[in-house]
């Protein structure tokens, strides 16, 4: 399982940094079209994040009984706060495909849910990756 | 070190202050520039925020101790709601930059005003922090 942390680890940093960093230089810079491909990166980020953290949370939630342990409560926060990322994150791209995309302002709480979606994603992919990275160091 | 955590404390409550009166007043009279002059202390307030309060984290999580502390939950909850802050300011700074005299419409406004109440939220808890003389991050901590 090592070398699937590490390259997962690095992955999730990676591209929670990549994503931070799309997200405030997109009104500059960033070309339409490119929101296509980051899409689809972001669904496989976090259907991967759901699983280690499914996998973390179950094994953090048998080992600690009847207590909260931080892993308890880091493993339950990082793997609810997946869900409601990914579940946001479906429903904006799927409206998306189904109503075609529209221009920045055209639909406001479309756009709101994304900045949303966004800054979730940054902060969990990251945290996920982080926490990849310690397991395989062995912290 | 001992003068930099109160003096950076100091800077906090202040940026805190101007902003917290800028929002409730700024409706009052033209405000424009002078949100243009807060933007620059709060990028800096922000900065200073992710650097205090990464090393408060990183302090906490090579303490050893695995138990559930306040101060483990305090310094997590500091660390991440201060990088989704950074996060919203440089995107709605960068969108203001890129778009001129356009004011961005609804959302805009929305984000600038979730950003606003957050940072004087933010700011003022990072800088009480650092202001009691029991805190103890540093710089050095975050730059290790």
């Amino acid at each position: 399982m090592e070398p699937i942390n590490r390259i997962f680890g690095v992955i999730h940093v990676g591209y929670g940094v990549a994503i931070a960093i799309a997200f405030v230089l997109w009104t500059t810079a960033f070309p339409d079209d490119l929101w296509w491909i980051v899409n689809i990166l972001s669904l496989i980020v976090l259907l991967a994040s759901l699983g280690f953290n499914f996998a973390r949370k179950t094994t953090a939630t048998a080992a600690s009984g009847d207590s909260v342990t931080r892993e308890y409560l880091e493993s339950n926060v990082l793997f609810y706060g997946t869900i409601i990322v990914l579940l946001l994150f479906l429903y904006n791209w799927i409206s998306i495909l189904v109503d075609g995309a529209i221009g920045f302002n055209e639909e406001p709480v479309r756009d709101a849910i994304w900045v949303v979606i966004d800054i979730g994603l940054a902060i969990i992919s990251t945290t996920t990756g982080m926490n990849l990275l310690r397991r395989q160091s062995g912290d | 070190m001992k003068l930099v955590k109160p003096l950076v404390g100091l800077v906090h409550i202040l940026a805190a202050i101007a902003v917290v009166l800028q929002q409730i007043l700024g409706s009052t009279y033209e405000s424009g520039d002078v949100w243009n002059v807060l933007n620059y202390v709060m990028f800096v307030a922000i900065l200073l925020a992710v650097i205090f309060n990464a090393a408060r984290k990183r302090q906490n999580d090579m303490s050893g101790d695995s138990g559930l502390t306040r101060e483990y939950l305090e310094s997590n909850f500091m660390y991440y709601i201060t990088i989704a802050l950074s996060i919203l300011f440089m995107y709605n700074w960068v969108a203001e930059f890129a778009r001129g005299d356009d004011n961005g419409g609804t959302l805009t406004g929305i984000v600038w005003t979730v950003i606003n109440v957050t940072f004087v939220m933010v700011s003022s808890a990072t800088g009480m922090y650092l202001l009691r003389p029991h805190s103890d991050a540093t710089v050095d901590d975050a730059t290790e």
